[in-house]
């Protein structure tokens, strides 16, 4: 788009630049967390789980050194606690809980681009829209499981860009080791957190010592000899649970069938999607929905939204990284044993997101689901803001002619617009979902009684049971339906 | 000049997303409504409106599922404006809300009320909840009687 890079035109750091920047932010997280504590306690992913908790610390945390595919006993000491200090008043602590994560989740993005000067605070509306309005990012507010580890984890790779990216302290060592352990005994893509931490090292932040690094490399290791080696937990195999492939959803069933005897294909195909995904918003889950809807006459226009806003923010990181090779490739060659020595804080965040998108794309292997890539998501947001505010210093020397110019400037307007629009999409959907999950409640006797939901039925699982009901039904009943002008766009609607 | 309109390009339309958002959230919390679509009202309408939460909702907070409620147009149809909850989830075909408000007790074991919601569903032709209410010792039903009986409530309402 823009070849020629001249001098920066950025504009000075401002304390009044940097607190609009910050109400901004905090408005954002209060929004959305308005429409999360919207949601119930789920049915599904939850109450099963809910009611699993009244077992002992000791007896609930081994299981999950036990089990195939999964450990994550961090996830599951999280539940407990948060279930043990609620009393009984499980909405309020939970859908808290959630709130709290969402709100500390936006705040450390604001740590992570740093936005200082009206420049900055011009871009964190389109950094904000990306980190919110990915489809990736959805089933980190959408669900609750019942607490949203998807989110925490995305909280620990941010809290770990944060430290490895800032100064020096003797804590950060610890702190990173600490993360790293929390993250991965959350969920696997915890393991995003090493990425961070050493990929950052070697492109030359500073923020970790060379002995924290070490440190972090043989926990790697511990982890994978005590899952694979020791407790032979291993990982989640074809038969585990559906997955999208080409153009609709595979049963296990079918995958066996179809990749049994060469799983590596099915594999390969779920890490190449998976980063597609994140650049593209296309797949979504394994399953190519626009060129299905193209074949079938029948594209909606959240399709094309979804399509506009991420080829646009894609094509703004491709601007970004064009412009800056020189500087990347002098800075990424390795001299007198230092990496990165040259590179800029953004220059490593971007880098930083191309390790992450390329390391989430691989531990999603086993099957496609787009909530797993949420720490690529969040990092695509962080790099958008980087290549954002660097197209806003750039582009008025370098933007050559009126007609280019303008040219630029409209398709500014159409990217942003289409992120406005999938931000408000996934507050949309929210409110949908909030219905839809209290209508499980309200069906849930007729399931049990006709054998569709299983659960124990002992007085106090009963007594778990109607409290969260009640929750759901009657003390905290779904918010009004909003009706959204520009449905379709949005999504809803479909 | 151009830096400030290409900031302006990238900043303005997110931001009206979000003061949009803002307010819809601002005005919940200050318990005013904003851009909200019409929620049901009583327990007839969400019966009609296949709002299950809502009906449990509705009879916890005492509402009579054998009482007659005011039914917007909008939300069966013109022609029936009064209708009990069974009446009105019959009228839009919800099996499911049938099955739950009779769970949920509220349909009598009187014999006579469970034939006449049989008979309703049998002239709007919604079979499946006809045979969830279908009673084998029952008597037949007269065509279109059960139909009729709402929809002069409705006309009686009317004349009101």
């Amino acid at each position: 788009m823009i070849g020629v890079v001249e001098p920066v035109a950025v504009t000075p750091a401002s304390s009044a630049a940097r607190w609009t920047a910050f109400a901004y932010g905090v408005s954002i997280a209060l929004i959305l967390a308005h429409f999360v504590l919207g949601l119930p306690v789920q049915v599904s992913d939850s109450l099963g789980d809910i009611l699993k908790l009244s077992a002992s610390w000791s007896d609930l945390l081994s299981a999950q050194f036990t089990q195939q595919g999964f450990m994550r006993p961090f996830h599951w000491g999280s539940l407990k606690l948060v279930h043990d200090l609620s009393g009984g008043n499980y909405y309020v602590w939970y859908r808290g809980a959630h709130v709290l994560q969402v709100i500390v989740l936006v705040l450390l993005y604001l740590a992570l681009v740093r936005p200082r000067t009206w420049t900055d605070a011009a871009v964190l509306p389109l950094g904000l829209g990306v980190l919110v309005g990915l489809h990736t990012f959805a089933g980190t507010v959408r669900e609750a499981f019942p607490i949203n580890l998807y989110l925490t984890v995305l909280i620990c790779c941010f809290a770990a860009a944060v430290v490895v990216l800032g100064r020096y302290r003797w804590w950060n060592d610890v702190l990173l080791v600490t993360l790293f352990v929390v993250a991965t005994l959350t969920l696997e893509t915890g393991l995003l957190v090493w990425v961070i931490a050493v990929g950052g090292w070697m492109i030359g932040a500073r923020g970790i010592s060379r002995g924290g690094v070490v440190a972090l490399v043989v926990l790697l290791a511990g982890y994978f000899y005590l899952r694979f080696g020791v407790l032979g937990v291993g990982s989640p195999g074809l038969a585990e649970r559906s997955s999208g492939f080409g153009f609709g959803i595979l049963e296990p069933s079918e995958l066996v069938e179809r990749f049994g005897t060469r799983p590596i294909v099915f594999y390969g195909y779920n890490v190449v999607t998976s980063a597609l995904s994140v650049l593209l918003s296309e797949p979504t889950g394994g399953v190519f929905q626009v060129v299905r809807a193209l074949r079938a006459g029948a594209v909606s226009p959240v399709m094309i939204v979804n399509l506009i806003s991420s080829l646009g923010a894609t094509l703004l990181i491709g601007r970004y990284i064009w412009t800056r090779r020189r500087q990347w490739q002098a800075g990424l060659t390795i001299r007198g044993g230092v990496h990165g020595a040259t590179l800029e804080r953004d220059d490593r965040l971007v880098l930083l997101f191309a390790a992450v998108l390329a390391a989430n794309a691989v531990i999603t292997f086993p099957y496609s689901k787009d909530v797993i890539m949420s720490p690529a998501g969040g990092f695509l947001a962080a790099a958008v803001f980087v290549a954002a505010r660097h197209l806003l210093a750039t582009a008025p020397s370098a933007a050559g002619t009126s007609t280019r110019w303008a040219l630029v400037t409209v398709a500014a307007v159409l990217v942003a617009s289409t992120w406005g629009l999938r931000a408000a999409g996934l507050h949309a959907s929210l409110r949908v979902r909030a219905v839809a999950e209290r209508l499980d409640w309200a069906y849930l006797d007729g399931n049990i009684a006709h054998g569709e939901v299983q659960i124990p039925r002992d007085a106090r699982s009963m007594t778990v049971v109607r409290t969260l009901q009640d929750d759901a039904l009657v003390r905290h009943p779904a918010p009004r339906p909003l009706n959204l002008p520009l449905g379709r766009l949005l999504g809803v609607e479909d | 000049m151009r830096q400030v309109l290409l900031a302006i390009a990238l900043a303005v339309p997110l931001a009206i997303t979000a003061i949009g958002l803002g307010a819809i959230a601002l005005s919940e919390r200050v318990g005013a409504t904003l851009l909200d679509g019409r929620a049901p009202a009583n327990l007839a309408e969400a019966g009609a409106s296949a709002r299950a939460d809502l009906v449990i909702r509705f009879l916890r907070a005492g509402e009579d599922p054998a009482r007659v409620y005011p039914v917007h147009q909008d939300v069966i149809s013109s022609a029936v404006l009064e209708a009990t909850a069974l009446e009105a989830a019959i009228w839009s075909r919800q099996l499911e809300i049938v099955e739950l408000l009779d769970r949920e007790g509220a349909i009598p074991h009187d014999g006579g009320t469970r034939r006449s919601l049989a008979c309703l569903a049998l002239d709007l032709g919604v079979d499946d909840v006809a045979e969830y209410l279908a009673a084998a010792d029952a008597a037949p039903c007269m065509p279109e009687q059960a139909l009729q009986a709402v929809m002069a409530r409705t006309r009686s309402a009317e004349r009101r």
